[in-house]
């Protein structure tokens, strides 16, 4: 336990670091912020000020020590754009974003988790077949061109709903269903799997054997491995939502951290860029661990195999 | 002799799907019968069916039928040419650190966590900045540097299972050279699992480059790409619904086979 937690920070550590040191460079290679802050037709020596008052002028790798050294201290700097503190500015935007993973993570267990134990108890039927073919489609929508088509026809043309924004449920409807309508398909499909191969599994003919009822089976026997296996993709979809909803964030103007990424790094508001990266891949790693003890907690299988390696 | 399996509907209407992207690639705009280019102010946003214009007009009075098809090459060159980096980089990286996992797979997996916390959107921002201009080769290059971990992954796990199989050992043992060791036993074991890899992971790259494209920062400006286009519609989608619908659509049809074609193909090698 405490080995692993010890290597969980060291990873942790060095993640951090080679992200903020790439990242710091990748971003000085972006552009000059100067030039952006100074505004369209500004005088060379105006520019030449900015940059002296920032550090700009500096060589780059006295930036850089200095960044590391600031970075050690959790200070980010001020954002270019606004003067406010850059891990501020980004801590204010990280609750949006885990609001709409947080409720998209909700539904999507909701639809996924019975759809998937339905499916998975039988290979034939009309309807079983249907709902795969359904799903099947489904996995071929992007999740942006969801939104696209959601705002379509019930912002605009029926007008039942917001198209944008973060203010109140019916702004919410719209983003939350476009990201489960791409989560959802993987993970019915993994817990389908699961309770397939749980039906089939030796446990199962045995509780048959010994005459227990087919409702035991499926709730005692089957459920909770189905769902135990599921675990490690609903933590990945997870994590991937702390980073990847860069593009619904951007459609419905959701003031979240996929939305601050885009609108600093366009504006090469460095130091929020750099504030923002440094809390998702923090938040990766914090679901990552956290969905790893949740399957040793859990299943006693891995516990034991967990325990016997450390 | 096992008797044929008959052939699956969905696989005839894949098999028909490919072979007609294949035409479209390969002839293209005669097949659109009009330049994509081409604007015409006086038919702006016509609806579909309009004076020869089966998909209708944008708002530049452009064929949209003749986008769709120009977007659909630039789609499937970008999806292909970032899966084949992809590839390249990730089975490389892979079978290195599967051959000694001891000290490789630890720097592998560091490298794998550093690579998928990065955000691709900045390293997009940044590699068009350094080519100097968004266009083919800044989205491909950022879609391979970015995705390259899903194959290392699989290949890592793979061959190391194959590094133990009797029959690599005992190749091993009579003084096998590592590349023959590679080329004669590992990699033929890898083919299945990495054929259907590379069929869905084109069409994730279909969808990526489409999202760099929406965001402005993949195709470069005014290119007939299926993300730009989506991206254009967003001022019409009450005068022009079409013009949402269009890429949309070509761009699912062209997933859902991509996905129904792996999963064909995953069955196959079972």
């Amino acid at each position: 336990m405490t080995v692993s937690v010890l290597r969980g920070l060291r990873d942790l550590v060095f993640v951090l670091f080679a992200t903020m040191t790439v990242l710091f460079f990748l971003l000085r290679l972006t552009g000059d912020p100067a030039v952006v802050m100074a505004g369209e037709g500004a005088a060379p020596d105006q520019v030449a000020a900015i940059r002296a008052e920032y550090g700009f002028d500096q060589n780059l790798m006295s930036q850089y020590v200095i960044y590391a050294g600031k970075l050690l201290a959790l200070d980010f700097g001020a954002s270019l754009t606004d003067g406010t503190p850059a891990l501020e500015k980004a801590m204010i935007s990280f609750p949006a974003t885990i609001f709409l993973a947080g409720m998209a993570l909700a539904l999507n267990l909701a639809v996924s988790l019975p759809l998937g134990l339905w499916l998975g108890r039988s290979r034939t039927g009309a309807l079983r077949r249907g709902v795969r073919g359904f799903i099947t489609v489904m996995q071929g929508f992007p999740g942006f061109v969801v939104a696209l088509l959601l705002i379509n026809l019930f912002a605009v043309v029926l007008e039942w709903v917001p198209s944008v924004g973060y203010a109140g449920p019916a702004t919410w409807i719209l983003p939350v269903v476009s990201v489960v309508s791409f989560l959802a398909p993987k993970l019915i499909r993994v817990v389908e799997a699961n309770t397939w191969n749980a039906l089939t599994s030796n446990y199962v003919r045995t509780a048959r054997a010994i005459g227990a009822p087919e409702q035991v089976i499926l709730w005692r026997h089957v459920a909770p491995n189905a769902l135990l296996g599921a675990i490690a993709l609903v933590g990945a979809e997870f994590a991937f939502m702390l980073t990847g909803l860069v593009v619904i964030e951007t459609i419905f103007a959701w003031p979240g951290i996929g939305w601050l990424l885009v609108q600093s790094t366009l504006n090469l508001d460095f130091p929020v860029v750099q504030a923002v990266v440094f809390l998702m891949v923090v938040g990766v790693f914090l679901t990552n661990a956290l969905t790893e003890r949740l399957q040793v907690l859990l299943d006693p299988r891995i516990r034991v195999s967990a325990g016997g390696a450390a | 002799m096992t008797p044929r399996r008959p052939i699956a509907p969905a696989v005839l209407l894949v098999a028909g799907v490919g072979l007609g992207c294949l035409l479209v690639i390969v002839f293209g705009d005669v097949l659109a019968g009009r330049d994509h280019r081409a604007m015409n102010l006086d038919l702006r946003l016509a609806a579909p069916l309009t004076r020869g214009h089966l998909l209708g007009t944008d708002e530049l009075g452009r064929d949209v039928l003749a986008r769709l098809l120009t977007g659909l090459r630039w789609s499937v060159a970008t999806a292909l040419s970032a899966t084949a980096i992809a590839f390249v980089i990730g089975t490389t990286f892979g079978l290195i650190a599967a051959r000694r996992p001891s000290i490789m797979g630890e720097s592998m997996r560091l490298l794998t966590t550093f690579t998928q916390a990065f955000p691709p959107f900045v390293l997009a921002v940044t590699v068009i900045a350094v080519m100097g201009d968004a266009g083919f080769w800044s989205i491909v290059l950022t879609l391979g540097l970015v995705t390259w971990p899903v194959f290392s992954r699989v290949v890592y796990a793979e061959a190391r299972s194959l590094f133990q199989r009797d029959y690599v050992l005992a190749a091993e043992m009579t003084g096998m050279s590592a590349v023959r060791l590679y080329v004669r036993h590992v990699l033929p074991g890898l083919i299945p699992s990495l054929s259907v890899l590379v069929v869905f992971h084109f069409a994730d790259m279909i969808v990526a480059e489409s999202a760099l494209s929406f965001l402005g920062i993949g195709a470069p400006l005014g290119a007939a790409t299926w993300g730009a286009m989506l991206s254009e519609s967003r001022g019409y989608m009450l005068a022009a619904p079409w013009l949402t619908l269009a890429p949309a659509l070509a761009m699912v049809t062209l997933i859902v086979c991509a996905h129904v074609f792996g999963q064909h193909l995953r069955n196959a090698s079972r």
